[in-house]
């Protein structure tokens, strides 16, 4: 965007367009990461756009776009969460490891990351979205709270509670190792 | 030599090393921008024009619903419609409001909660049906059992919610567009039954749910309006919305008040994020509104019950009250803090007085809930 003076398009449309162009790409991939799902990722954050274009003067008035469109997309995740979870995708067995209490394919090369992918892939989406917004993102609690509408201690306890099933498992796989 | 990570640091440093080289196998999408979609979408016959309503002498414009692009509707125009209090209601109908956003319902349908994902909790042998028919009060914030009900993928739309069929009844609720308890927009129909959720005003979702071509529902959704003040004299707003715990300005001295023709007991939630954050309210008149002056009066300064040891040091809590007390002309503004398990108190501005069993349990009834807090404040606002 040059930094000229041309006048602002009335309800603020090129300053949308232009936002979208800057921001869709981030965007993308934070669904991408709430969703896993590559196919998923562009539809939701369309949809969340398609909701946040009408009220986008009030939404740029009070810098909460991104936190709108971002809170869309979790919410969308969610429903979307709740029609599938119980299917698991052929090719990826370690959510039927897991159903069993048993503990992962030992194979070699299975990584800190490896794992930590596996539990994002196995958390509500609400806690995966805070993981994400935490550890990609970087966001605060507050600005995370913000996104997920709930309290900042709820965001905290979220990304805590994430770690800490986290550390149980690298402390499991250590311990078969 | 190298120390080990940290447990904390070395599952922090996964998950980050996790979902960055993950983001990096995503190429992004061309995105549309729905500006053109929207203005094709405008469907100016779809709710009749802006509906124009003269109250005290103030015009009051209801606002004019669109399709949102999204197979929804909402108030279009938002900041430039001028609003007000809300007008009587028809005869044998009620005004139910939430934010700011209002509807009339019928006067005999009776508040309650709707039933959640865990709609299937044991509650010793009897569902938990929800009153048939009946206004739902937002329980964003209250504790849900973290319970699986639904063992597999539900057949209805996601519109109508978790809970089968068993468990439905014509209702109206609000939610927080984008929250939790939103829903998918747009118009469902289901066995029988029919459920339409739209936008209006500062991000509300509005869900009626009625049986198929029952007129009560076009006729609550067509009372769909934006309000400034409601109809217990409540605003949409108030500086008690703050996260951080405020303190009524003017200060007066409570004690000091004779008498109160009302007290509107005005809820607001703090943890929306949204500039109308009014999410319950109720007013008191004559003995009833004594009374709680009354018990405020009696309470003794200092404030409590706290508990700080019981939450975080900035668990300020979710909601707090404005009480604006009445007497002729003269209006005073006192504020309550209940949800936290410190700085709990009625506060006048000038000092701060407990919640007591003779004033607390006044606060509560119509939507005004006390829904999560405390033990100890429960101990004296709860009254069973």
């Amino acid at each position: 965007m040059s930094g000229g003076a041309e006048p602002a398009a009335p309800d603020g449309v090129d300053d949308f367009g232009a936002w979208v162009a800057a921001r869709g790409g981030a965007l993308q991939r934070f669904a991408f990461l709430v969703t896993g799902s590559a196919n998923d990722a562009p539809d939701l954050v369309q949809e969340a756009l398609s909701r946040a274009y009408p009220r986008w003067a009030a939404l740029s008035r009070s810098d909460t776009a991104e936190a709108y469109v971002r809170r869309s997309i979790v919410n969308a995740s969610i429903s979307g969460w709740r029609k599938t979870r119980r299917l698991v995708a052929v090719g990826d067995p370690a959510p039927l490891v897991d159903a069993t209490g048993h503990h992962h394919d030992t194979a070699t090369g299975v990584t800190d990351a490896d794992e930590a992918w596996r539990l994002c892939e196995q958390l509500p989406p609400r806690q995966r979205a805070a993981v994400v917004l935490r550890f990609y993102e970087d966001l605060s609690y507050a600005q995370i709270a913000l996104v997920l509408d709930c309290t900042e201690p709820t965001a905290r306890s979220y990304v805590h509670r994430a770690l800490a099933a986290l550390r149980t498992r690298l402390a499991e796989e250590n311990a078969h190792d | 030599m190298t120390d080990a990570p940290e447990p904390d640091e070395r599952a922090e440093r996964a998950f980050r090393d996790a979902l960055t080289s993950r983001a990096e196998t995503f190429e992004p999408a061309p995105l549309e921008t729905p500006e053109a979609r929207s203005r094709r979408r405008w469907l100016p016959a779809l709710v009749a024009a802006a509906v124009l309503a003269l109250v005290g002498g103030t015009a009051v414009v209801a606002g004019v619903l669109h399709d949102d692009g999204n197979g929804g509707t909402h108030l279009a125009g938002k900041d430039d419609l001028a609003v007000g209090t809300l007008p009587a209601a028809d005869a044998g109908w009620r005004w139910v409001s939430w934010r700011n956003v209002a509807v009339q319902v019928p006067e005999d349908w009776a508040l309650g909660f709707e039933p959640g994902a865990d709609w299937c909790a044991d509650n010793g042998g009897d569902p938990s049906l929800p009153p048939d028919p009946y206004v739902a009060v937002n329980g964003a914030g209250m504790a849900h059992l973290d319970i699986l009900c639904n063992h597999e993928p539900f057949g209805w739309p996601a519109a109508f919610g978790e809970a089968p069929e068993d468990y439905w009844a014509p209702h109206v609720t609000f939610a927080a567009s984008g929250s939790p308890e939103a829903r998918p927009v747009g118009h469902e129909s289901y066995d029988g039954w029919e459920s339409e959720v739209t936008e209006l005003g500062d991000g509300v979702q509005l869900r009626v749910l009625g049986r198929e071509g029952a007129p009560e529902t076009q006729r609550i959704l067509d009372s769909a309006r934006t309000y400034e003040t409601d109809q217990n004299g409540c605003d949409t707003t108030s500086p008690v919305q703050a996260v951080e715990f405020q303190r009524p300005e003017p200060p007066f001295d409570v004690e000091q008040v004779g008498s109160v023709d009302s007290v509107s007991v005005c809820m607001y939630s703090r943890a929306t994020g949204q500039s109308t954050a009014l999410i319950g309210s109720r007013l008191l008149t004559g003995d009833d509104a004594a009374a709680l002056l009354h018990g405020i009066q009696e309470a003794p300064v200092g404030g409590g019950p706290d508990n700080p040891s019981h939450c975080l040091p900035d668990d300020y809590g979710d909601s707090a009250i404005a009480l604006h007390l009445r007497s002729n002309d003269t209006t005073w503004t006192m504020y309550v803090y209940y949800a936290s398990c410190f700085g709990s108190g009625f506060d006048d501005g000038t000092n701060r007085r407990d919640l007591t069993r003779g004033s607390c349990p006044l606060l509560w009834g119509d939507t005004v809930r006390l829904l999560y807090g405390d033990s100890a404040v429960f101990s004296r606002c709860v009254t069973q």
